[in-house]
């Protein structure tokens, strides 16, 4: 323990994010170590606030406690696993933006279904920032959808340019925006449209995933370099859980910080 | 429900008692309550039913409760999506036997999600497996199952859920709601038989989605396959009310242009017909240039008129007691051109009688030289001689004749002949020019529309005037109408054939909007210059009939109404054959 935190306090001194200061704190120790490491992300968490790596905590739990700046609120993903959240775009359960807006301010970012068709995005604007918003992602997103599914949305239209354009819209109006994607293309269209802070979401996983974490790394990589070179000085979040963490080597990724789902279940 | 009984099974989307009362009285064998259904009512999309847009279950049972149940003879189905993990599964069938549904239907159905998310959904148990498990939770509380299929391994286990009817769902309906399909009617059909190979005869069987837009489709899709019936959405609502909609928005809409509308000034010739300011003007400056000597170039875009107008300078004339001479100037070959024009005299060739030529015929009358810019430059300078001294040579002669003769000339436009291409002489453009008249093109003058199209279905019909609807009118008038008169005289032919006497409404003007599609124009032809929103030029105008066409002349030329003799000049002219 005592090692653990000197490293995590050298980690801040080099602006390590959380996942490398475990790492590093990991390193010389059994596998025991490491999982007893590992328990301790939490308080990790506390300490990387203070490291200049930014991390914001994306949930569907709306609490009753003080907001936190740090946090992503997006109803849809309420009682929904972290594989599950995923799949939130095609979930008819609920009204998701009236829920956020029916909902006291819960930190900094809002959640938007960017590609609703009802309602006035005006409207919906001014009433997240009287709630205290100042901050907008777009999740749920159609970012993972394909096939006929895409093509068959697009004419709703529900698609990530539709979705960027409308984040674009916000930040003009004044709006902080975190713009999730997946390809680079998407990458692309997110930057065609003026935005700036990205969230590089790892693409849909699943337990066969387990066996390729190295190439979905090192993919992931490449995506993040192929974005700064189009784009010297984007920032690029990682979209993660613990889920994730099973499958995407988060420490070896170039990000800027991280967008962590908690699931609460 | 038992298809010896029923021929024909129909059901239908509904999402307000609106569409369910007037499909229930109409005898639909279902009503489905979806939230599709509910959307396309609101004016969205019912691929919206899949978004987290609104609770889809609630939402169904709010607008039935309200709207639906104990309201229709037919029964009503909730339609459920059950991807929710929270859902409890039983409390959702105790609540659709509280409310007095007949039964269920898996409506937005995770079948129709594909790719990887469609995947991830039925491995977290999301998926179709949970839709079967609630079909079989409510055939055991007594409700009834209409169940959503896209294969044969699917229809089967919902048969064994208990599911009453199987509907085959070919994919997101195509068509007017902007999806795309690949798809075609007989390969649906062979889809559809494949899903339902093995389901019992005693389930009814129906088919939904897909490249199956109308009821012409449903009928030909069930002579090629062993489906029973259809279900309706979007082409049930949407389509047909949207059509409805505009038809009479349209018909109102058109209604400032149609009280322009005027009887005046219909004796004369058809290209002046109309009350427009613009058309006005212009026939008051033919009627007061016909007493005058001067030469006049008469200028438009293909089809406004010109010949028509030049005949009638010439009508209004002191010389209208003679026959007018006409020159179609593309027709006029380098070969034979010369005699046609000057005229041949007494043996001047082998065994030839002396021949009077096309100038010398118009003395003391009206030469018109229609298209005067496809005079080759030979020709030209023929013509330079006659305009400016009133001379004319024949062919193997050795004097000149003086012919007078008033000479009116039409051509597309000034530019033309005053291009320093050097393929008009300028002399000559400043001789014939002596007074310039330039007719407007009919998307300029669109209240002269309802006038000539009156005009031209009287003449088609022996003096009845076809009745057009107001909408049918208001496409006419939002046309462009790039081959302008002509184009017009034949679209209101066209409209009148395809009316066999009746009422011409927006199905049958429905040709002019397909003709207007810009993909139509292949792109080796279209210019570069061209930009988007232009006018369409007579050369695209042309490149677009021949597109359309097939490329086969004779047909382009009977589409644009003129000869195949001018088609070819033009297609020679503006570079079209390369």
């Amino acid at each position: 323990m005592q090692i653990f935190c000197t490293q995590v306090a050298s980690g801040g001194r080099n602006k390590f994010n959380k996942y490398q200061c475990v790492r590093l704190a990991c390193r010389g120790h059994n596998s025991q170590d490491v999982r007893n490491i590992r328990n301790l992300l939490p308080i990790v968490g506390i300490f990387f606030l203070y490291c200049g790596m930014t991390q914001i905590r994306m949930t569907g739990h709306a609490s009753s406690r003080a907001e936190s700046a740090s946090v992503l609120y997006c109803p849809s993903l309420v009682g929904l696993t972290a594989v599950q959240a995923d799949l939130a775009i095609v979930m008819p359960r609920l009204d998701h933006n009236r829920k956020l807006r029916e909902t006291p301010c819960q930190g900094r970012w809002a959640a938007i279904l960017a590609c609703d068709p009802f309602g006035s995005e005006a409207a919906l604007f001014r009433d997240l920032a009287s709630l205290g918003y100042t901050g907008l992602a777009n999740w749920p997103s159609t970012i993972l959808l394909d096939g006929e599914t895409r093509q068959a949305m697009s004419t709703i239209p529900a698609t990530p340019e539709h979705e960027y354009a409308a984040l674009a819209r916000a930040q003009d109006a004044g709006w902080d925006t975190l713009a999730f994607f997946r390809s680079l293309d998407q990458a692309r269209e997110a930057l065609s449209a003026g935005l700036r802070q990205l969230v590089l979401h790892p693409g849909l996983l699943d337990a066969d995933s387990n066996a390729n974490s190295a190439m979905i790394t090192a993919a992931l990589n490449r995506l993040c370099h192929a974005v700064r070179t189009e784009m010297p000085g984007v920032e690029i979040r990682l979209f993660s859980s613990d889920w994730h963490d099973r499958f995407v080597a988060a420490d070896d990724l170039s990000v800027d910080g991280i967008v962590r789902l908690e699931t609460g279940l | 429900m038992n298809s010896a009984r029923t021929p024909f099974l129909f059901g239908a989307v509904v999402g307000s008692g609106l569409t369910a009362k007037a499909a229930d009285s109409a005898g639909a064998n279902y009503l489905l309550a979806l939230n599709a259904g509910r959307f396309r009512v609101q004016g969205a999309s019912s691929l919206t039913s899949f978004l987290p847009v609104r609770p889809a279950n609630d939402w169904v049972m709010e607008f039935a409760e309200r709207e639906l149940l104990g309201r229709c003879t037919a029964p009503i189905y909730a339609g459920y999506s059950v991807s929710d993990p929270q859902i409890d599964l039983d409390d959702l069938i105790e609540k659709t036997v509280a409310l007095g549904f007949a039964g269920i239907c898996n409506f937005p159905s995770v079948s129709l999600i594909d790719g990887r998310l469609g995947a991830l959904m039925e491995s977290e148990g999301l998926g179709f497996s949970r839709e079967v498990d609630l079909a079989e939770r409510a055939t055991a509380a007594g409700l009834k199952t209409f169940a959503y299929v896209q294969t044969n391994k699917q229809a089967r286990r919902m048969v064994d859920a208990g599911a009453g009817a199987i509907c085959v769902n070919v994919g997101f309906t195509s068509g007017a709601t902007g999806v795309s399909t690949h798809l075609t009617l007989e390969a649906a059909a062979a889809r559809i038989d494949r899903v339902l190979d093995g389901v019992p005869s005693d389930i009814d069987k129906l088919c939904h989605g897909g490249p199956i837009t109308s009821p012409e489709d449903a009928l030909t899709v069930m002579r090629m396959c062993s489906v029973q019936g259809l279900v309706a959405g979007s082409t049930l609502d949407k389509i047909p009310l949207e059509n409805t909609l505009s038809e009479v928005t349209k018909g109102f809409t058109a209604i400032p242009n149609l009280a322009r509308r005027s009887r005046r000034d219909e004796r004369g010739n058809e290209a002046l017909i109309g009350g427009s300011s613009v058309m006005q003007q212009i026939k008051e400056e033919l009627d007061a240039l016909a007493h005058d000597d001067l030469p006049i170039l008469i200028t438009g875009e293909t089809g406004t008129g010109k010949s028509l107008a030049a005949s009638r300078v010439h009508a209004m004339g002191p010389k209208a007691h003679r026959k007018s001479v006409v020159v179609d100037c593309p027709a006029v070959t380098e070969l034979d051109g010369d005699v046609y024009l000057l005229g041949l005299g007494a043996g001047a060739r082998a065994g030839s009688a002396s021949q009077r030529g096309a100038l010398e015929q118009a003395a003391d009358s009206t030469l018109i030289l229609e298209d005067v810019a496809a005079l080759s430059l030979g020709h030209q300078g023929k013509l330079l001689k006659f305009v400016d001294e009133g001379l004319v040579q024949r062919i193997g002669e050795h004097s000149t004749r003086a012919i007078s003769a008033r000479v009116v000339s039409t051509a597309m436009s000034e530019d033309v002949l005053l291009a320093e291409n050097g393929l008009f002489r300028h002399d000559l453009y400043y001789r014939l020019s002596g007074h310039v008249i330039e007719l407007p093109p009919l998307r300029d003058r669109i209240d002269d529309i309802a006038d000539l199209i009156s005009h031209f279905g009287r003449k088609l019909q022996g003096g009845e005037e076809p009745v057009f609807t107001n909408a049918a009118l208001r496409v006419l008038f939002e046309h462009s109408w790039p081959g302008n008169l002509r184009e017009l005289r034949n679209a209101v032919s066209r409209a009148v054939r395809i009316s066999q006497g009746k009422t011409i409404g927006l199905k049958e003007v429905e040709f002019l909007n397909r003709n207007r599609k810009p993909e139509e124009v292949p792109a080796a032809i279209v210019t570069a210059s061209q930009k988007p929103g232009e006018v369409q030029s007579e050369r695209d105008w042309i490149a677009s009939a021949l597109a359309r066409n097939g490329f086969r002349r004779a047909q382009t030329a009977q589409d644009l109404g003129m000869t195949t003799r001018t088609l070819y000049n033009k297609i020679k002219r503006y570079g079209l054959q390369e």
